[in-house]
C-alpha cells in the first residue's frame, strides 16, 4: 500500500522545556485513520506539527505525500487539511463566511467556492446554522465548522490534533461517524487523541509515551501485543488445585496465567477460539468443572495503559 | 489568481469582523469622531480673562484708569473690585475667588521722582507654566496700557499748553510782514517799530512753548528723518534773526520776508503737532502682521489637520496591530502556514482591508473638519488625499511592525498606546516642531503623523502643494515598514 507520510529517525526537541519526540520511526499508508495515541505531554502534537511543516526537525527525515514537508510548495500544501487544536475561527464572522474564507485561502472562487462550501456544510450537518455567527454557536457545532474548514478544499492527507477534545460523547461520535465517511472516500486521516477508546475507530494506531512511539500497528494487533495474546478468563465450580489450573494452561499454551477471582483464572493464549474448546477439555480430563469460559477483549484503556507502564519500564 | 483571491479574502475578512463589532467599531471608529467633536467644541483659544482685585491707595488716581485699562486688555484680566486694604485682597485670592491681586504702590509719584519705577505687583497662586506666562504677559499689557494712559495725559496737558501760545507766532510773523514792508517803503521808523514786536511776540513764543512743542520734533528725530529742529529752539533763532537785522541794511527786506515765510512753516508746525491724538504721539508704533501664503485662520482651525493626521495613524496602526497579533493567538497563523498562504498575501490583504476602512475614516474626519468645523481647504483636495493614503500606509506599515514585536493583545496595546503618546508629544499638533531641538526634531518623524500633520497643514491652510521632503519621508517610511514586518512576520512564521 503506497504510503501517505514516512518518518525515520526523526528528532525533535525544544530547548526552552527539553521536551520533545526522540527517534520517531512512522510509515503510515494511504487511505487510511491513523490514530495518535497518548497522553498529555507525550509529543502528538510536536509530531503533527513536524508532520505538517510548521515545526523542522532537529534530525531524521520525513516525507509527506513524497515532499519534505518543511519545503512544501503552494500545490502540496492544497493537498494537506488541517485542524489545530484550537479552532482558529473568527466569532464575528458567519459559519459560511469561515468556511468560504477557508475556501479562499486556497485559491478556490466563484462557482466552485460556493459549491465546495455547500458540500462540507451538507457533509457536517450544518446547512441551517451557515448563517450563524460562529459567536453564536455551540462548542461542538464549531468543532464541526472548524472540521469542515480543514476539509473545503478537498484535501487528500487531513492533520486533526484533538478534533473531539472536551466534546460529550454523542458529539464525539458524531465527529467520528464524519472522519469514518472520510475514510470511505480514500482520504488519509492523521488524528491525535487523548481518549483511548477512540483508538477503535482507526486503522492503525500509534502510542506515544514521552516523546517515542512506544506502539505501531493495528488496534487488535496492539492489544494483544499489550498483553502478550489473547485473555481467556475461565470461571471454575469450585477452585482446583493449581496444578490442576497448570495443566489446562499446558494444554492451551497459555504464556501467562494469573488468578483474577477466588474460583477465576484468566489465561493469555495465542489464540482465543481454538483455546477455548482445549481448556473445556483439559478440565474435563482433571475432573474440573467449569462454569464458564469466555474470551475477554481487554477495553483500549486497559491496552493503553498497558502499552504505556511496559514501555516506560522499558525505558 | 491565487495570490489575488487570498488577498481579497483577507481584505473582505478584516472588513467583515470591523462592521460586525459594533463595540470595536464604536471604540475606534467613531471615537475619533466623538474625540474630535468634543477638541473643536471645548478648545478655548483664548482662556476665560483673570478675575482681578485691584489694591489701590485710598486717594489713588488710579482707580479712575480702571475701565480704560480694562478695555484695553480685552478680556485678558477682569478687574471684579477694589480694595485698599493687602490682607482683604490676599483673603480673596486664598478663597480662589479672584485669580489676581494687582497691587499698586502707596507713593507712586515719590518713587519716580526719586528717578526710580514705580512697581505694581502682581499675586497669583498658578503652577501651571502656560498660566504664569500668560498672567506675565497679561500684567505687562496692564502696566503698559497704565503707562501709555498717564503719558497720553500728559502729553495731552503739553498740546493745550502749546495751543494758549500759538497766538505769538501769528503776531510774530504779522510784525515780520510790516517790517519788511516799512523797508520797502524806507519807512526805518515804522520797521524798527515791527521788529521789536516781533522780537517781544517770538520771545512769548519762545517761553511758552518750551518742552511741550518738542515733542513732535523729539518724535521726527527719532523716528523719522532727523532734520527738524525742535520747535522752541527755532523759535528762539528766529528771535536771535530778527534782533540782529539791521534796518540800514538794503537787504533787510528781503530777509524779514524770508523770515515772515519760516514763521508760517513754524506755525504749520505747531498746528501739526496740536492735531495729532496724544495715544498717538506716546504710542507712535504698532505691530502689523501680514501672512504672505493662505489665511489667517483661528486655532481651532490651525489644529485640525494634525488632529485628521493624528486619528487617522492611531485608529489604522491600532487595527493592524491587534488584528495580527490576535490571528496569531487565536491559532490561525497556523493554518495560514499549513496551508498554501505567503506573508506577502497575508499583509497586502490585511494592508488593503484596513486602507479601506481608513479611507472611509479618513474621509469621514476630513468632511467633518471641512464642512462642520469650516477648516478651509486652500490647496489642491488631490494632494490632500495623497497625504492622508500615505499617512494611512505608514501608519499601517508601523502598526505590522509593532504585530510583529508583540506577543500578545496586551503588548500590542501598550504599544500603540506608546506610539500615541510619542505621536500627541512630537507628532507638531500640539507643540510646533521648531520647538524641538536637533535631533529630537528628527526622531519625531518616527511617528507617520509627523509628516502628514506638516503636509497637510501646506495643502489645507497654506494652499501650497506639501513640501517634498515630507512626501519622501512618508514614502519611505511606508517601505521600511513593510519590508521590515515582512522580514519580521516571516521570521515568526506567521503564514
Amino acid at each position: 500500500m503506497p504510503e501517505a507520510i514516512r518518518a525515520a529517525d526523526v528528532t525533535k526537541v525544544y530547548t526552552s522545556s527539553g521536551e520533545g519526540v526522540w527517534n520517531v520511526d512512522l510509515s503510515l499508508p494511504e487511505g487510511r485513520v491513523v490514530g495518535l495515541i497518548g497522553p498529555s505531554g507525550s509529543g502528538k502534537t510536536t509530531l503533527v506539527r513536524l508532520l505538517t511543516g510548521l515545526l523542522e526537525p532537529d534530525s531524521g527525515r520525513i516525507e509527506v505525500l513524497g515532499k519534505d514537508p518543511a519545503r512544501f510548495e503552494g500545490a502540496t500544501r492544497s493537498r494537506i487539511g488541517y485542524l489545530p487544536q484550537r479552532s482558529a475561527l473568527y466569532p464575528a464572522l458567519s459559519v459560511r463566511e469561515n468556511l468560504e474564507f477557508a475556501a479562499a485561502l486556497h485559491g478556490m472562487r466563484g462557482r466552485k467556492r460556493r459549491e465546495a462550501c455547500d458540500r462540507v456544510l451538507a457533509f457536517v450537518e450544518l446547512e441551517k446554522a451557515q448563517g450563524q455567527k460562529v459567536s453564536e454557536i455551540s462548542g461542538g457545532m464549531r468543532r464541526r465548522v472548524g472540521l469542515a474548514t480543514a476539509l473545503v478544499h478537498s484535501p487528500e492527507l487531513m492533520f486533526l490534533d484533538e478534533p473531539t477534545a472536551g466534546l460529550d460523547p454523542i458529539l464525539r461520535r458524531t465527529i467520528w461517524e464524519h472522519l469514518l465517511e472520510l475514510r470511505t472516500r480514500d482520504r488519509t486521516l492523521v488524528v491525535t487523541t487523548q481518549i483511548v477508546g477512540e483508538a477503535a475507530y482507526c486503522d492503525y494506531i500509534a502510542v506515544l509515551s514521552e516523546g517515542r512511539v512506544a506502539e505501531w500497528g493495528e488496534p487488535e494487533e496492539l492489544r494483544r501485543r499489550a498483553f502478550g495474546g489473547e485473555l481467556v478468563d475461565v470461571l471454575f465450580a469450585q477452585r482446583p488445585a493449581w496444578s490442576t489450573i497448570e495443566e489446562i494452561a499446558d494444554s492451551i499454551g497459555a504464556t501467562e496465567t494469573r488468578n483474577t477471582g477466588p474460583r477465576k483464572v484468566r489465561f493469555t493464549v495465542p489464540d482465543a477460539g481454538s483455546a477455548i474448546p482445549l481448556a473445556t477439555a483439559a478440565a474435563e480430563k482433571a475432573g474440573a468443572e467449569l462454569e464458564e469460559v469466555e474470551r475477554i477483549v481487554p477495553e483500549f484503556d486497559d491496552v493503553f495503559v498497558r502499552i504505556v507502564d511496559n514501555h516506560r519500564a522499558l525505558v | 489568481m491565487r495570490s489575488l483571491t487570498t488577498i481579497f479574502a483577507f481584505a473582505g475578512k478584516e472588513i467583515r469582523q470591523v462592521l460586525r463589532q459594533p463595540r470595536l467599531m464604536v471604540a475606534l471608529i467613531v471615537g475619533p469622531f466623538i474625540i474630535l467633536g468634543l477638541f473643536a467644541a471645548g478648545f478655548q483659544a483664548n482662556p476665560p480673562p483673570l478675575r482681578s482685585v485691584l489694591v489701590l491707595p485710598e486717594d489713588s488716581g488710579l482707580e479712575e484708569r480702571i475701565p480704560q485699562i480694562s478695555e484695553a486688555l480685552d478680556g485678558d484680566m477682569e478687574v471684579i473690585g477694589v480694595e485698599h486694604d493687602v490682607d482683604l485682597a490676599r483673603e480673596r485670592l486664598d478663597s480662589r475667588e479672584v485669580d489676581l491681586v494687582v497691587i499698586a504702590p502707596e507713593d507712586a509719584v515719590e518713587i519716580v521722582r526719586s528717578n526710580e519705577h514705580a512697581p505694581i505687583v502682581v499675586l497669583h497662586d498658578r503652577l501651571d507654566p502656560f498660566d504664569r506666562a500668560f498672567i506675565t504677559v497679561a500684567a505687562q499689557s496692564a502696566v503698559d496700557e497704565l503707562n501709555r494712559v498717564v503719558l497720553s495725559e500728559v502729553t495731552e496737558v503739553a498740546q493745550s499748553e502749546a495751543g494758549e501760545y500759538e497766538e505769538a507766532l501769528p503776531a510774530a510773523r504779522s510784525s515780520m510782514g510790516r517790517m519788511a514792508e516799512a523797508l520797502r517803503r524806507g519807512d526805518e521808523t515804522e520797521a524798527r517799530a515791527a521788529q521789536s514786536d516781533a522780537i517781544d511776540s517770538l520771545q512769548s513764543a519762545e517761553e511758552g512753548l518750551g518742552s511741550s512743542s518738542d515733542l513732535l520734533a523729539s518724535l521726527e528725530r527719532s523716528v523719522g528723518s532727523g532734520s527738524q529742529e525742535p520747535v522752541g529752539g527755532r523759535v528762539g533763532e528766529t528771535r536771535s534773526e530778527v534782533e540782529s537785522l539791521d534796518t540800514a541794511d538794503p537787504a533787510a527786506a528781503d530777509r524779514a520776508e524770508e523770515i515772515e515765510a519760516d514763521l508760517a512753516e513754524l506755525e504749520q508746525t505747531l498746528s501739526e503737532f496740536r492735531s495729532i491724538s496724544p495715544e498717538v504721539l506716546v504710542q507712535p508704533f504698532v505691530a502689523e502682521t501680514e501672512l504672505v501664503r493662505g489665511q489667517t485662520v483661528p486655532l481651532t482651525t490651525y489644529y485640525s489637520p494634525g488632529v485628521v493626521a493624528v486619528l487617522l495613524q492611531h485608529v489604522v496602526l491600532t487595527f493592524a496591530a491587534l488584528s495580527v497579533v490576535g490571528e496569531r493567538q487565536t491559532g490561525s497563523t497556523e493554518l495560514f502556514r499549513v496551508g498554501p498562504v505567503r506573508v506577502g498575501e497575508f499583509l497586502a490583504g490585511k494592508f488593503l482591508g484596513y486602507a479601506f476602512l481608513g479611507s472611509v475614516i479618513a474621509a469621514g474626519l476630513m468632511a467633518v473638519v471641512i464642512f462642520v468645523f469650516g477648516t478651509p481647504m486652500f490647496g489642491s483636495p488631490w494632494w490632500a488625499i495623497a497625504v492622508l493614503a500615505l499617512t494611512m500606509s505608514a501608519s499601517l506599515g508601523l502598526g505590522f511592525v509593532i504585530a510583529a514585536a508583540a506577543n500578545s493583545d496586551a503588548q500590542a496595546v501598550q504599544f500603540s498606546m506608546m506610539a500615541l503618546l510619542f505621536t500627541i508629544f512630537f507628532s507638531g499638533m500640539v507643540v510646533s516642531l521648531s520647538r524641538l531641538a536637533d535631533g529630537v526634531r528628527q526622531v519625531a518623524y518616527l511617528a507617520p503623523a509627523t509628516a502628514g500633520t506638516a503636509a497637510l497643514q501646506d495643502v489645507m491652510l497654506l494652499g501650497a502643494p506639501p513640501a517634498p521632503i515630507h512626501i519622501g519621508i512618508l514614502v519611505i517610511y511606508t517601505l521600511v515598514a513593510f519590508v521590515l514586518a515582512y522580514v519580521w512576520l516571516n521570521r515568526r512564521r506567521v503564514a
